[in-house]
């Protein structure tokens, strides 16, 4: 028992430091930003309003500022918790430990400062009205926004019809006066055959329309071609209703806390189990689907949540996830290539994942879509000093036109074996 | 008449039977029931008519290749707990050693989500220095062999390691109590825990039995325990001759990196002889035109890919080795004002062996004290000679060193006869033969397989099945040396690490692990390993550093040094006595060369001993001399062949002519191989064949045959030559190779030079600029006359490569290299006949000729065109790494309809095979013959199922997976290793710094134990590719056609012997 709880409280110290060192790399702001401090350090654990892994954080300042008499305490209980707990024998601090399961909190390294700053931002801080609304967007949206082509036909089929009712009316008018004329109404002809003989006096405009017809047919034709393997807003239902929206949306989680190897390799990465439990070891329930989907990764890495361990000798299923975004075998890309060295967002080319309850392929991924965006993009090479030559070299090139900052695709970002190899 | 007669269907017929009189008239006798399986009532219910079905077919059809547009559902998954160290596709790599009892490198494996997926040479390894050979970096592909045993096996079922573990308990338990013989007969065990251990395991059998009398007070027969070390290949000639004449039993340890002047007599010591990879090394050193030129001299039988490189090369009988050694101590003596050791006299002369002897005498004393004198004999006599001879330089000490000589080959052939008889006398109870197949390997004549049965128990701990494990009882798969854990002390006290790299792919145990657990200890061979270097070296280094530090740098770098404790209780005497008479003594004994036939037993640049002769890799390795694949054969100089009447011609339609070759009682049926420079009335054989066994096209052949039988065993050592008759058969055979030219034909191809005219004249003389003729006809420089316009080649990076081809000794490491990084399919040796190898870098090897390019140098006259085609029957030998030039200007990017091929502003000709659609006049154009056509989709099509490691679900986790597999109809070619490039200028990007020279490495040159490929950005001012570029000895090859290639060559500077009369 006790083992466990060791390795449990030492499980979470490990992953909160990682998100620690992960999270410090982003610069801080000069004027103690408490919000950016606060997503930065605190926001895996703790929201401002609510109980999540950790306490919520409203109010926090004031009652321990009170009870304490000063901010000491609570920047001491901060910066290293455990370590208050020892110096100052606070047995307020022992019972939030013990209420916590005593999942101890990382030693934080901020200054005092910082962690008022954050405190404040937590006591002003007021939820967001619009997020409810917002949440309607997203997938179905992308559903309902439909093909031009479809409107296109809606029109033709009008036009016909107005045509034939209009043909109707001249033809009724004509008999009319016809028969006003005292003349003989002219002999019954449907519209179709009419329409025949139009188009067999007017040899020329018949030629005309099958020439714009078959054109149009074998675009539809290259269009279609075209789509072949292209899986744009392909969105499988996936093992475990995983919402990203809820994670990386309201919860701010950044991307590479799970997808930590976007940063490093070639692949983003599905996290692993283990990474979920770093959070979900404390977070049982979900507000849209309960105990349900979570339960599932309990079930894959036997995590028992009534006795608040994980199952000994417990044989770990892998979760099936479906893959979304799926590149051709004989394509090259490198993830830490564009989120490191180009600097690029997540959401370039994922788009707004931060509001996908369920995740759908957002990019065409075509070489055509890689190429257009290496022909647009600014390659940043002012802090690189691998650019330094290159970019001398490259200014001596485009002397005449005065280029100063290149694209990608001036550094060879169009060449071949840049991604086919 | 006889038509009358009346044949009756049955005797139903005859009576007239009613029945039978109704059914008559039909054609069956029975209702057959068609409607039944015709189903006769649905197509009545259906109305579907021919027309119906064919629509419904094309819409299938339609439907179904719609269908298969969209994408399949592909899954995830990820780990649960992801390892720490373990990032999905990010390569990790581990240092490690790689040692089968034979060859010894210290090496780094990459790993690709936990598998090894390549080996390079670890960097700082002080023995090895980066470089590996083809026979190390292979291995990776044996670690995924399915042949291999999978489970122990017992009595040739497989087992479970509990039943093996009581089986064998049992057998040691009943000799620790009642007594008996254990012996222990292994490969060489250069690892000092493992040495231990064994030790330990004597002490186990024994001291229990001491236990056992003083309990029970009863006097029970003795437990005796020995091991013995036997190795395939045996230099024991060297130990014995060592302990005679300076009184230590020990192979000295060559520093080639220091030696001026080298002579060889028969040993191959660049790819083969006792430790090739660190004298390949030290030895690429010394062969720089520039800064210091060593000269070697080499007298062999058979031409070897030492004997290529060889400065001057001398071609005798194998008999006549000790003659020749005799010579060169005779000569060297005299230069010394010492005694002679007699009067030398060859058996024939052909090609100036006495006036070569005297210069390599010459040349070694003129370089006293950095000059080496090896001899690849095993005849103690013969080495006592050698011996002399680096005495009387004062090699001992300088170049050779004894105090901290070569672990390895620590065999004694006297040792394992003595075993050969225990076990004919019946008096050993167990036999456990580790890492060894003496079943294969030894002599013939020792009649080890039927003095084996005589064992009463035998425990074989083999990796894969072989001819000694299948005699045996109990066999205790030990698994892949990439799943181990060990320690090696190759060298006087360097030592490197053997870590795992994968856990072990089937139940498979290393034979440490077995040890420990049947002493019934608790810890694993780790743990004990761990123990042994916290208990040893803890005591001698820096005590305050914490071992688990210390023990992590060791298996970090993979490298560490033995603590002098281990060393300072050997018996070495505190000084070193050489004894003169020994060495004159030795040359009386001498056996006197032969006057007939005689053949040469050798090993292959890639097939070694045979111990990774099932490897396909290696097998579709061209030797590096012969440029034969998946073949055994017999070679003989071409002048002997034309004499026989046999084919001396190499290409498809040039079947080989086969001869018996007879060495006592033992005969084998061999194709016949042209091999200029072969001793004439020699033939040479290679060992290692006759084990691996290849299936094509659904015939399972065996390669070759074992030449390990016909050895003969002389005064106790084992000789690898012997007397031997031959008959020419009447069949002939198919022999595939990939070089069917033997000349350069006069042309600049291999540009070589002498390093007389290298130090005295210009460049002009030796490399000189090409000019072609404009069409005024006025001679122009080449960079004058352009097809093509100019590429951006001054910006940014231009990747090049510059190849040393005096450093270079076509050992063709870089050439498995090559396979491994670059998912290489295996083709086997039908399309290797088509000359259908997939290399992307081929060694071509040429042989001088006698006829001179400037009397024969019109070739339009077809008499002097064929005289230039011949090798000289001892031709001079050069190495030619040849992979795509890269060109500025390539011809094959002209011709591509689809841009397929086109040129990055990187300098690459680069090559996209999802636009190739296979016209192949990429291939037609290109001036070097370096692209290569996927015929097949060598990774399904049927006929490679048993050729193609990428076929089997195991083999294929060797693959690179950041280089496609490429599929039929796509024409592929050296990519520069692009993978790598683009990956070091990533990681130079995220560290925001410029790439370093050197930092980044195409897997050719890093594999490449002379460095003799240097590859890097010839913009780069500082690299050291663009100072190769511009050095003097720079050149491209076919520079005249002006396709400007980004690889370049350095010109071949050869110390011939002219210079050293002019000098002398």
């Amino acid at each position: 028992m006790r083992n466990t709880w060791v390795s449990l409280t030492t499980k979470m110290l490990f992953s909160t430091a990682i998100l620690t060192v992960l999270l410090m790399s982003s610069p801080v702001s000069a004027q103690l930003d408490g919000e950016a401090l606060f997503k930065a350090n605190c926001s895996s654990c703790h929201k401002p309003d609510k109980k999540v892994v950790g306490p919520a954080l409203q109010g926090a300042r004031a009652n321990w500022s009170e009870r304490t008499e000063g901010d000491e305490a609570i920047v001491a209980w901060v910066q290293n918790s455990q370590d208050y707990i020892k110096t100052s024998g606070d047995s307020y601090a022992k019972q939030l430990f013990a209420d916590y399961n005593g999942s101890v909190m990382t030693p934080i390294p901020l200054s005092a400062e910082e962690i008022l700053a954050v405190l404040d931002y937590a006591d002003n801080y007021a939820p967001p009205v619009a997020e409810t609304a917002a949440s309607t967007g997203g997938a179905e949206q992308v559903e309902t926004e439909s093909d031009p082509t479809m409107w296109l036909v809606l029109i033709v089929i009008i036009f016909f019809i107005v045509f034939r009712v209009l043909w109707g009316v001249s033809k009724n008018l004509d008999n009319m006066n016809r028969q006003k004329d005292g003349e003989e109404a002219k002999a019954e002809i449907d519209f179709l055959g009419a329409l025949a003989d139009y188009f067999k006096r007017n040899k020329g405009l018949t030629v005309v329309v099958i020439i714009l017809l078959s054109g149009y047919i074998a675009i539809l034709g290259w269009d279609w071609l075209n789509a072949v393997g292209v899986n744009q807003a392909y969105q499988p239902t996936q093992p475990i209703w995983f919402s990203h929206k809820v994670h990386a949306g309201q919860n701010g989680i950044n991307c590479v806390y799970c997808h930590n190897s976007a940063e490093k390799g070639k692949a983003a990465g599905i996290p692993s189990v283990n990474i979920c439990m770093n959070c979900h070891m404390g977070v049982p329930e979900g507000k849209q689907t309960g105990t349900k989907e979570i339960a599932k990764i309990y079930d894959a890495i036997g995590w028992d949540a009534d006795k608040g361990r994980y199952i000994e000798g417990y044989e770990t299923k892998p979760i099936e996830w479906v893959r979304i975004h799926n590149l051709q075998d004989f394509v090259y890309f490198n993830h830490s290539q564009h989120v490191v060295v180009g600097k690029q967002k997540c959401q370039t080319c994922h788009g707004p994942i931060e509001e996908m309850d369920e995740v759908y392929q957002y990019s065409d991924l075509t070489m055509g879509w890689c190429i257009d965006c290496h022909r647009e993009t600014d390659v940043t090479m002012d802090d690189n000093g691998y650019y330094d030559r290159i970019h001398d070299d490259l200014v001596e090139k485009h002397k005449e036109e005065g280029l100063e900052s290149f694209k990608v695709e001036h550094i060879g970002g169009l060449e071949c074996v840049k991604c086919h190899y | 008449m006889s038509n009358n007669k009346i044949y009756w269907r049955g005797t139903e017929e005859l009576t007239k039977d009613p029945e039978f009189v109704k059914s008559s008239e039909k054609e069956f006798s029975e209702e057959l029931p068609i409607e039944q399986f015709l189903g006769k009532n649905d197509l009545d219910a259906t109305n579907t008519s021919r027309r119906d079905f064919l629509k419904f077919m094309g819409f299938g059809i339609t439907a179904a290749t719609l269908a298969a547009c969209e994408a399949p559902v592909v899954k995830s998954l990820p780990y649960v707990v992801k390892p720490n160290e373990v990032m999905p596709g990010i390569a990790n790599y581990y240092t490690s050693t790689y040692f089968d009892g034979y060859d010894f490198a210290s090496v780094m494996v990459k790993t690709r989500e936990g598998r090894p997926i390549h080996i390079e040479g670890n960097k700082n390894a002080t023995l090895t220095r980066g470089g590996v050979s083809a026979r190390v970096n292979s291995s990776v592909l044996s670690l995924y062999n399915t042949k291999r045993y999978q489970a122990p096996m017992m009595n040739g079922v497989a087992s479970d390691w509990a039943a093996v573990d009581g089986a064998v308990s049992t057998v040691l338990n009943g000799v620790k109590a009642n007594g008996g013989n254990v012996r222990i007969l292994s490969s060489t065990i250069i690892s000092p825990s493992s040495e231990k251990l064994i030790a330990e395991m004597g002490d186990w059998l024994g001291s229990a039995h001491s236990v056992a009398e003083d309990v029970e007070g009863q006097v029970s027969a003795e437990t005796t325990f020995n091991h013995v070390t036997y190795d395939a290949v045996s230099a024991s000639g060297i130990r014995s001759a060592h302990s005679k004449t300076h009184g230590k039993e020990v192979i000295p340890h060559y520093h080639f990196e220091k030696a001026k002047s080298v002579v060889s007599v028969g040993a191959d010591f660049l790819v083969n002889w006792i430790n090739p990879l660190s004298n390949a090394s030290g030895y690429g050193k010394m062969r720089n035109p520039g800064t210091g030129m060593s000269r070697h001299f080499q007298f062999e039988t058979t031409l070897s890919v030492t004997g290529s490189s060889a400065d001057v090369r001398g071609a005798i009988k194998p008999s006549e080795q000790g003659v020749v050694t005799g010579m060169i101590y005779n000569e060297v003596a005299r230069l010394a004002g010492a005694a002679s050791a007699g009067t030398m006299s060859l058996a024939s002369d052909d090609n100036g062996i006495a006036s070569k002897v005297t210069e390599a005498a010459k040349s070694l004393w003129a370089n006293k004290g950095t000059s080496i004198f090896v001899c690849g004999s095993n005849d103690p006599s013969i080495q006592s000679l050698a011996n002399g001879i680096n005495q009387l330089l004062g090699n001992y000490g300088s170049t050779l060193d004894i105090e901290n000589g070569v672990n390895l080959r620590k065999g004694s052939d006297q040792a394992v006869a003595q075993l050969v008889s225990e076990l004919n006398a019946g008096l050993v109870d167990a036999l456990l033969i580790i890492d060894c197949d003496p079943a294969y390997s030894m002599p013939g004549s020792w009649g080890f397989v039927d003095a084996m049965s005589k064992a009463k128990s035998t425990i074989a701990f083999a990796e894969k099945p072989d001819a000694t494990s299948a005699l045996c009882g109990i066999v205790c798969a030990t698994g892949h040396y990439l799943e181990h854990w060990n320690d090696a002390n190759p060298v006087g006290s360097q030592v490197s690490f053997t870590q795992p790299a994968i856990r072990p792919i089937y139940p498979t145990r290393q034979w440490q692990d077995s040890f420990l657990t049947w002493m019934g200890s608790e810890g694993s061979y780790y743990d004990y390993l761990k123990t042994e270097w916290n208990d040893t070296v803890s005591a001698e280094e820096d005590p305050s550093v914490i071992f688990a530090s210390r023990w992590n740098k060791y298996i970090h770098d993979g490298l560490g040094e033995m603590p002098m404790m281990a060393t300072s209780d050997d018996t070495t005497p505190a000084s070193i006595e050489y004894n003169e008479a020994a060495v004159i003594s030795a040359a009386s004994a001498l056996s006197a060369p032969v006057a007939g036939w005689e053949v040469d037993f050798y090993e292959k640049t890639a097939i070694g001993i045979g111990n990774n002769a099932d490897n396909p890799w290696l097998q579709e390795l061209p030797d590096p001399v012969t440029k034969v694949v998946w073949d055994h054969y017999a070679t003989m100089n071409p002048a002997d062949m034309a004499a026989e009447g046999l084919n001396t011609m190499m290409g498809e339609q040039q079947k080989a002519g086969m001869i018996r070759v007879n060495v006592g009682d033992q005969s084998m049926e061999l194709p016949v191989v042209a091999m200029p420079g072969q001793k004439k009335g020699t033939i040479g054989v290679a060992l290692g064949y006759g084990k691996a066994k290849v299936t094509e096209e659904g015939t399972e052949r065996t390669i070759g045959g074992n030449a390990f039988m016909m050895l003969p065993v002389s005064n106790g050592f084992i000789q690898y030559s012997s007397e031997c008759t031959y008959e020419r058969l009447e069949r002939s055979y198919n022999i595939a190779s990939t070089q069917s030219t033997d000349t350069m034909m006069g042309r600049k191809i291999l540009n070589e030079t002498t390093l007389d005219s290298f130090e005295k004249d210009s460049k002009d003389a030796w490399n000189p600029e090409i000019t072609v003729a404009d069409a005024y006809g006025k001679q122009q420089a080449l960079d004058k006359l352009d097809l093509w316009n100019e590429h951006a080649i001054d910006l940014g990076h231009r990747w090049g490569l510059s190849i040393d081809l005096n450093t270079c000794i076509g050992c063709s490491a870089c050439v498995t290299a090559c396979h491994s990084e670059n998912n290489v399919p295996v083709v086997g040796k039908d399309e290797v006949n088509r000359m259908r190898t997939m290399s992307w870098i081929r060694i071509d090897r040429y042989y001088s000729s006698d006829a001179d390019p400037e009397i024969h140098g019109d070739i339009n006259q077809e008499k002097n065109y064929s005289a230039m085609e011949v090798p000289s029957e001892y031709p001079e030998v050069g190495f030619m790494p040849v992979m795509c030039q890269h060109c500025n200007h390539a011809p094959c990017e002209t011709v591509c309809p689809v841009a397929a091929t086109t040129h990055s502003d990187e300098g690459y000709n680069q090559m996209t095979y999802n636009r190739c659609i296979g016209t192949r006049y990429c291939a037609n154009n290109c001036p070097y013959k370096v692209r290569r056509f996927n015929w097949f989709n060598y990774v399904a099509d049927r006929k490679f199922t048993n050729l193609n490691p990428a076929q089997d679900d195991l083999s294929r986790m060797v693959l690179n997976p950041d280089v496609v597999v490429r599929s039929r109809g796509v024409m592929e070619k050296c990519s520069l290793c692009v993978q790598r490039v683009q990956a070091g200028k990533l990681s130079a990007k995220k560290a925001g710094e410029p790439i370093v020279d050197g930092a980044i490495e195409t897997a050719c040159a890093s594999a490449c134990p002379t460095n003799a490929i240097t590859f890097g950005d010839i913009n780069d001012t500082e690299s050291k590719v663009r100072s190769d570029a511009k050095n003097d000895r720079a050149y491209h090859l076919l520079e005249e056609i002006g396709v400007k290639p980004n690889v370049w060559y350095q010109t071949k500077v050869r110390n011939s012997i002219e210079t050293a009369e002019q000098t002398a």
